[in-house]
């Protein structure tokens, strides 16, 4: 009885595979798609990066000035805060495909790359207003992620009222990146998500606006 | 490596694809033959039983309407009497009385497969038609079912069975679904694998119902059971598209839940009676139990991964709202809507629209031919909302058939 309409079923069983397989190979196209819009902005931001970083070495020369070199790093800053906001946009809607997440790291690295250059300038040059937010990308813990979306929405709206004035970073911390390892073990960051402020006071609760403006100088 | 959700999701849609293809497939390949039966070679006599309890609103039309019949060699109508507290008893006497070949059986209130296996041992018909006593076949549902049985294979025929009354929005909803699994179980028909010859109308062959001793009284959808038990004794199901039964569907929510809960609980004990059947020679085994069984499984798992993912978010959003107080910040704002669709959106608006076609479908093929309509509203509501109370169901009646509390009435 079964052998007489068996075909029916490895019929439907075909169809569905290929439809399925079409379906997959659209969707990873389109996730690709997606990451290549990205990864055009990450090379943008990147080779900004390093014209940041090559004024940096002038400097030591003293043919640039430190005004212009606080300007160049907080326009670039604020390039790639907004570039983060929008990665943040495609951050769970790539499911097919790790591209994303990829981008992600390399982006996490151009951020780690900007803050010791911060610091590298404020050596130089005097302090600069910069907030680092350093929060966990990977987690599934409900209490860490409802932390870091409120910590999202403040320190956006600090970075609102503050504009040009503040250089603000958000970087993921769980992303094996060596050097992102390293400073959070130098200023004694043990918690996250944590705020780092100039360098000096680390909050792991969230404050309101004002309250993370007094630590600003 | 796609998170486990996405797996999960994955999974889901190739699943629901793959039924969705099978049926597609089944329907273009048979679809001259659906509206047709075959001619009864034989003159073939039939009973049928009408067991009752409590029906006196029904009987008298049921009756009647198995009157109405076209069918030549209509034997004996048996009305059971299991034990009515209303008038049911003396609405039969009456019938009784009136018309010759209505015969009434009066016992105490044993359930409705005790009451058939009753009948069963008096009815002299080589045909047992069951009629539920708030159903109504068509005058073409005896002779149209009949010519099945030219097969000597054939154990058991049943037809469409339709929603009576639409006077409510939850039996329009009804309807709908009636109407679907129709066409649905025209096309397992194709297949071999008709898993249920449902209460409102089935006609059995009666040498098949004795050699398997008649309705098991244990089971809470005696129906389910006795179609399985014919399918592993090799008997075929067939069904007839072009006759219809009408019955009364629940007009409340509470008696909706019921019905449905019943009949789950019902299908539990099925699965578990036929559990050695798994994977054995034949339809049953190679299709219906593990089609039945992963749509239970599909259900509660699905269902359970649903609350899980949305008492998640909940959860996050009263946190985060708790610390947007304390932060005295905005609770939402214009980034946290994202309207980024992702891949697994666009494969889901495309199985619901492969869905949406199959009802549509299936809506077409039923209405074209009892000339009626359903509204586009109903359709839509029913496949959105109404459909998504099935895994509440299933997980609610899981719960009740494994603590044990059930019973027939």
């Amino acid at each position: 009885m079964f052998e007489n309409k068996k075909h029916v079923f490895w019929q439907a069983l075909f169809v569905t595979v290929l439809l399925f397989l079409m379906g997959f190979v659209l969707g990873v196209y389109v996730e690709q798609l997606r990451s290549d819009t990205l990864s055009i902005s990450f090379y943008q931001s990147e080779v900004s990066l390093y014209d940041s970083l090559a004024l940096g070495k002038i400097t030591s020369d003293s043919t640039a000035s430190c005004d212009d070199l606080k300007k160049i790093s907080i326009n670039f800053a604020d390039k790639i805060y907004n570039e983060a906001k929008e990665l943040e946009r495609y951050d769970d809607k790539n499911k097919l495909t790790d591209s994303i997440k990829t981008i992600h790291k390399k982006y996490d690295l151009l951020r780690t790359l900007l803050w010791m250059n911060v610091i590298d300038i404020e050596k130089k040059c005097g302090a600069i207003n910069n907030v680092v937010y350093l929060y966990q990308y990977n987690t599934d813990d409900i209490g860490i992620k409802s932390q870091q979306v409120v910590w999202g929405r403040l320190l956006s709206d600090l970075k609102a009222k503050e504009s040009d004035k503040l250089i603000l970073i958000p970087i993921a911390v769980d992303q094996n990146i060596e050097s992102v390892n390293y400073l959070t073990n130098k200023y004694g960051i043990k918690n996250y998500p944590a705020v780092l402020i100039n360098e000096k006071n680390i909050l792991y609760q969230p404050k309101t606006v004002e309250e993370i403006e007094n630590y600003l100088k | 490596m796609p998170e486990i959700f996405t797996i999960i999701y994955l999974v889901y849609i190739f699943i629901a694809v793959y039924f969705l293809s099978l049926f597609a497939l089944t329907f273009l390949q048979n679809r001259r033959e659906i509206f047709t039966n075959p001619i009864p070679e034989k003159n073939y006599s039939i009973s049928v039983l009408v067991p009752a309890f409590n029906e006196e609103d029904s009987i008298k039309e049921t009756v009647e309407s198995i009157l109405k019949t076209n069918y030549g060699n209509l034997l004996e109508i048996i009305i059971i009497n299991d034990g009515s507290k209303d008038n049911t008893l003396k609405i039969a006497r009456e019938l009784e009385r009136k018309y010759s070949i209505v015969k009434v059986l009066d016992k105490k209130n044993s359930g409705k497969a005790d009451s058939l296996n009753h009948a069963m041992k008096i009815a002299e018909g080589e045909l047992i038609a069951v009629v539920d006593a708030d159903s109504y076949p068509d005058e073409h549902a005896l002779y149209s079912m009949a010519g099945y049985f030219n097969d000597e294979k054939t154990g058991a025929v049943t037809t469409r069975i339709l929603v009576k009354d639409k006077d409510n929005f939850l039996r329009q909803m009804q309807s709908v679904e009636y109407k679907v699994i129709a066409f649905t179980r025209k096309l397992l028909g194709f297949l071999d694998s008709i898993y249920v010859t449902p209460g409102p109308m089935a006609l059995y062959r009666k040498s098949a119902l004795t050699k398997i001793g008649g309705f098991d009284t244990k089971n809470m959808t005696e129906d389910i059971e006795i179609t399985w038990h014919l399918l592993k004794e090799g008997y075929k199901i067939k069904m007839s598209f072009t006759s219809k039964a009408t019955t009364v569907s629940p007009d409340t929510l509470r008696k909706w839940f019921k019905q449905r809960i019943r009949w789950n609980i019902g299908g539990y004990q099925t699965i578990l009676k036929y559990k050695n059947s798994f994977f054995r020679k034949g339809m049953l085994g190679m299709f219906i139990l593990p089609f039945f069984s992963i749509s239970l499984i599909l259900g509660v798992f699905g269902l359970g991964v649903l609350i899980y993912r949305t008492a998640r978010s909940l959860l996050i959003s009263y946190l985060s709202t708790k610390y947007s107080i304390a932060a005295q910040t905005a609770i939402l704002t214009l980034n946290d809507v994202n309207l980024n669709p992702s891949v697994l959106n666009f494969l889901g608006i495309a199985s619901f629209i492969l869905g949406m076609a199959f009802i549509f479908l299936a809506l077409r093929t039923v209405d074209k031919h009892i000339h009626e309509r359903e509204s586009f509203f109903s359709v839509i509501f029913y496949s959105l909302v109404y459909i998504l109370l099935r895994p509440i169901v299933v997980v609610v009646s899981l719960y009740k058939f494994m603590a044990g509390k059930y019973s027939w009435r």
